[in-house]
């Protein structure tokens, strides 16, 4: 057998799923070849890590918690603000009634706000434009300093 | 006990009956979750939310159902939806650690007390390395790779749990072996 036919069939191998002849076949290439047998040792070790993982024992309170957690739930759905809450209608119906009391409270306080006219006649004299260059012409400069 | 009789006692809010059923079930259901998420305390707490939504949603379950099915499915279920919410939790935790870096390093600190550091950083890696290799699977492939390795479940009650024939359930795990293999293989070849 030759090594690309072998690993293509090394995790095969190690399940146990090939022919007892391909099994003898590939044995006999693992044995020779070092490559091979060397890429089959650290795909054997890697499968191993499922068999570390397996042995888990479960927590003796899993049972506890679960019971805590389910009275936790009905506590909440017989309470009528968790009630609302749960139906995912606490938060939009929050949210708009804030926009509202906001767009409410903009409205009611621009209604009290005294109109302030922009008339022209209001503004007082000292705030006139002065426009300086009618005063003094350019040319009545270049004549005094003749 | 029978199903049916178990189902009942569940549908009247038999919490001794409850009990059983989780003791009878709560070892393989942490199994089918750890083999999906590869950490024991999430697959504790996913088990939790399976045996409540098996306890909420009983009375929706048909009695000539298999109960050990539906709670196996649910099971899956739930650990594949963890997966895909700690996706999103992952990428925000990765901003974080480029924010404070020190933390990062905290936790990737293996244990010191340890005598054999070396073999347990090793084992670490084969772990993560196998662990992106099945995750890289595709959907049907790694649940029914899964099953069958690390809960150690006959074809038969994979193709109850999947819904799907016998013989798509060999064809499923074939295909994932040679995948897996495959990445394995390219992946001790470059190193």
């Amino acid at each position: 057998m030759k090594c690309k036919k072998v690993n293509k069939n090394l995790i095969f191998y190690i399940d146990g799923d090939l022919s007892l002849k391909q099994n003898k076949e590939i044995e006999e290439h693992l044995s020779h070849c070092k490559k091979c047998s060397m890429l089959y040792n650290e795909i054997k070790l890697s499968l191993s890590v499922i068999e570390n993982e397996k042995g888990i024992e479960t927590n003796p309170y899993l049972y506890t918690r679960i019971k805590q957690r389910l009275e936790d739930i009905n506590e909440r759905s017989t309470n009528p603000v968790f009630a609302i809450q749960q139906k995912k209608l606490f938060q939009p119906v929050l949210v708009s009634f804030l926009i509202a009391l906001g767009i409410f409270i903009g409205v009611s306080i621009g209604n009290n706000y005294p109109l302030q006219e922009n008339n022209i006649a209001d503004t007082p004299s000292e705030q006139y434009y002065i426009n300086d260059l009618q005063q003094e012409h350019v040319e009545y400069f270049l004549l005094n300093n003749e | 006990m029978t199903d049916k009789e178990l189902i009942k006692a569940i549908k009247n809010n038999d919490q001794q009956a409850f009990k059983q059923f989780v003791e009878n079930n709560q070892q393989l259901v942490v199994n089918i979750c750890n083999g999906f998420l590869h950490n024991i305390a999430d697959a504790e707490d996913i088990t939790q939310d399976v045996f409540i939504e098996v306890f909420l949603s009983i009375n929706k379950f048909k009695e000539d159902a298999k109960l050990s099915t539906w709670l196996y499915r649910i099971a899956v279920n739930k650990s594949l939806n963890h997966i895909r919410d700690n996706k999103k939790h992952k990428i925000l935790n990765s901003i974080d650690n480029i924010k404070d870096p020190d933390k990062k390093m905290e936790k990737e600190l293996p244990d010191v007390n340890n005598s054999q550091p070396e073999k347990i950083i090793e084992e670490k890696e084969r772990s993560q390395i196998l662990q992106y290799s099945i995750n890289s699977l595709a959907k049907n492939q790694k649940i029914a790779f899964t099953l069958n390795k690390y809960d150690e479940l006959s074809y038969k009650k994979i193709a109850e749990i999947m819904d799907i024939s016998l013989s798509s359930v060999e064809s499923l795990i074939h295909r994932a072996k040679k995948n897996l293999q495959r990445k394995l293989f390219k992946f001790y070849k470059k190193n």
